[in-house]
């Protein structure tokens, strides 16, 4: 009886909640994390439906309309070979996105497994792939790219590999944070005294808590990963002519940019955007999961 | 204090080892013979035997790596293909162009970004702070090159006010002295040539400059905002100081620490920024010496010139990192 009250009471107060809920209460109130969650679905809708949305095959040329200014037919002109830029920057979102996703998640997993490594087990082993990590971190994200992409050659898997490559460092130390912070407390003592092997206890036991970091820094590693695409596609060193990517696009634009700005215009605007909707809503993840950062 | 920066210049040994490491193996990882890429494709045999002597490439890795190693501590990194000249030369050649824009652009980002970021702490929640937190989210994701060919079709194509590329208008003679033109101008005293370095080192300033100034406008902020909330500042409101005081005296102080932390880091998208903007504007810096060679396959000046990028880098940043301590004696004892 009594703890039928207490529970009615306590309900009233303050519904029975987790972190998760607890945490998509507070998304919910950021207008700029709701501005960003807008961005990347309308990123993600673009990509995923670029055939149904794209009014024309992004690789066609009509050779009489090169550089043609936006008209009814074309709403946002020709390029300068004469394909549709608007069909180019939706088939773009997929490049954009799947270079974006596909590095970040391939440096979790890596970051995270050295990360989780080296915390957990410390030693030698920790000195010398945290050294490593420093090292890398000691180039500009950019130029270790660059200098991945000589070796590796231009194109966009190298450049998907060069872009994953460079933010590893990253994650691994977020992680290797984490697991030291947690290492020592009473619960991981508790599976190690029921005998509980290491890796149950690295993956079961400690790294859950590592994940809350590591989504706030992967969604603002993405918008990172965007970035750095389209850099590296603008330099001419990532996805090939004619493939659809806004950093090529742009690249491709800039000698005809002055005589028809509306070439690069719009992909430019498209990266601007992505990469503004995966900073909006990582910030409010922050602020979300971690309210003790909030100014 | 010497005692803490002894210990970091030591840790910084590994770290530029580990540079030099990375940029070797850029060499021997490239597909093909390294002497062949070292001494270019149109090399006669004997030219590539002989740059396989020099570099010791038939011997053991480690010892090519040492060769290589005892070769850069003396200045020697290789020869270009391109231009038949000394690596070295070429690099420094670049510098004082990559200089010139970087301390502009800084001196850009931090005239606008911290009196923003003042402005927008101590009137927050007006529609000035919501402009500049609007402008500094915009400006920290916005791609540093299309700013470039924007900012150069408005004001240069269109309104005709500023250059749109390049480093002095054509015509102009001048004889430098450091390489940095604004700077040589001043020197020689003569103003037609520094308005004009002036004039093209506007547009490139802010390409680079924006990315920096909206993090130091956000930094700003919040770091006042910090400051603002303690108790001596209300103490010192309490005892009838003038807002003007309580802000200079007070508590701009206190908050410039982690602005100036900031300014530091932000040397890595000064870089960045560098390399995407040299290429758009045409300026012969490091950045557009290591895009250009990159195309050309130039691995000589890469290797160098990505080697000597990175080793600043970490030079200045921990520079900054000895003033910070300097500058906050809790952190020499960390």
């Amino acid at each position: 009886m009594s703890e039928a009250i207490s529970t009615a009471a306590l309900s009233a107060v303050r519904r029975p909640t987790n972190l998760w809920l607890d945490a998509w209460r507070r998304l919910r109130r950021n207008k700029l994390a709701i501005a960003g969650m807008v961005l990347i679905g309308l990123l993600v809708l673009m990509a995923i439906f670029a055939e149904q949305l794209a009014p024309y095959d992004p690789y066609q040329q009509w050779l009489a309309l090169r550089k043609a200014p936006p008209s009814r037919e074309h709403l946002l002109g020709m390029d300068e070979v004469g394909r549709d830029v608007l069909s180019r920057v939706i088939f773009g979102s997929r490049v954009s996105l799947q270079v974006g996703v596909l590095s970040v998640l391939g440096a979790i997993a890596a970051g995270t497994l050295i990360g989780a490594l080296a915390g957990y087990f410390g030693g030698w082993f920790d000195q010398l792939v945290m050294r490593l990590m420093d090292i890398m971190l000691a180039f500009p994200s950019l130029l270790l790219a660059l200098t991945i992409v000589t070796v590796l050659g231009p194109g966009l898997l190298n450049m998907l590999y060069a872009i994953a490559i460079v933010s590893v460092p990253t994650y691994a130390r977020l992680v290797r944070a984490s697991v030291l912070s947690v290492k020592e407390e009473d619960y991981v003592l508790a599976a190690r005294a029921v005998g509980c092997s290491p890796a149950r206890i690295l993956f079961v036991d400690i790294l859950p808590n590592c994940l809350t970091p590591i989504i706030v820094q992967g969604t603002l590693g993405i918008g990172t990963a965007v970035l750095d695409a389209a850099a590296l596609g603008f330099l001419g060193l990532g996805a090939q002519p004619p493939t659809p990517e806004w950093g090529t696009m742009l690249g491709r634009a800039q000698q005809v940019f002055f005589s028809a700005p509306h070439i690069g215009i719009f992909p430019g605007l498209a990266i601007l955007l992505s990469v503004l909707g995966f900073n909006l809503l990582g910030d409010g993840l922050r602020d979300a999961l971690d309210p003790r950062l909030k100014d | 204090m010497i005692r803490y920066i002894i210990r970091r210049l030591l840790l910084l040994i590994p770290v530029l080892l580990g540079i030099s490491i990375i940029t070797f193996a850029l060499m021997r990882l490239i597909p093909g013979d390294p002497a062949r890429i070292m001494a270019g494709e149109r090399a006669t045999e004997e030219q590539v035997q002989r740059v396989r002597e020099a570099w010791g490439l038939n011997k053991p890795i480690t010892e090519q790596y040492l060769i290589y190693l005892g070769k850069v501590v003396r200045g020697d990194l290789g020869r270009s293909l391109k231009r038949n000249e000394d690596v070295i030369t070429e690099i420094r050649w670049a510098l004082p162009t990559t200089l010139e824009l970087a301390f502009s652009a800084m001196f850009v980002a931090c005239l606008f970004g911290i009196p923003a970021g003042i402005l927008a702490a101590y009137r927050r929640n007006s529609w000035w702070d919501l402009t500049v937190m609007t402008a500094s989210l915009v400006g920290i994701s916005m791609p540093v090159f299309w700013l470039g060919l924007l900012l150069i079709y408005l004001f240069a194509l269109r309104l005709g006010w500023l250059p749109p590329s390049g480093r002095l208008s054509i015509g102009i003679e001048f004889q430098p002295i450091t390489g940095m033109y604004m700077l040589d101008a001043l020197l020689r005293g003569n103003m037609t040539v520094f308005v004009d370095a002036v004039k093209h080192m506007i547009l490139p300033a802010f390409t680079v400059g924006t990315i920096p100034m909206a993090v130091i406008a956000r930094m700003t902020r919040s770091s006042l905002l910090e400051v603002l909330r303690q108790d001596y500042v209300r103490t010192a409101r309490a005892k009838g100081l003038s807002e003007q005081l309580v802000l200079t005296r007070h508590a701009l102080k206190n908050a410039f620490l982690p602005i100036i932390t900031v300014i530091g880091l932000q040397l890595g998208s000064l870089m960045v920024g560098a390399i995407l903007t040299e290429t758009i504007y045409s300026l012969p810096g490091i950045g557009r010496l290591i895009i250009d060679r990159i195309l050309s396959r130039d691995y000589p000046v890469v290797q160098g010139a990505v080697l000597f990028f990175a080793s600043t880098f970490v030079i200045i940043n921990l520079l900054v990192d000895i003033s910070y301590a300097y500058l906050d004696p809790r952190i020499r004892y960390q």
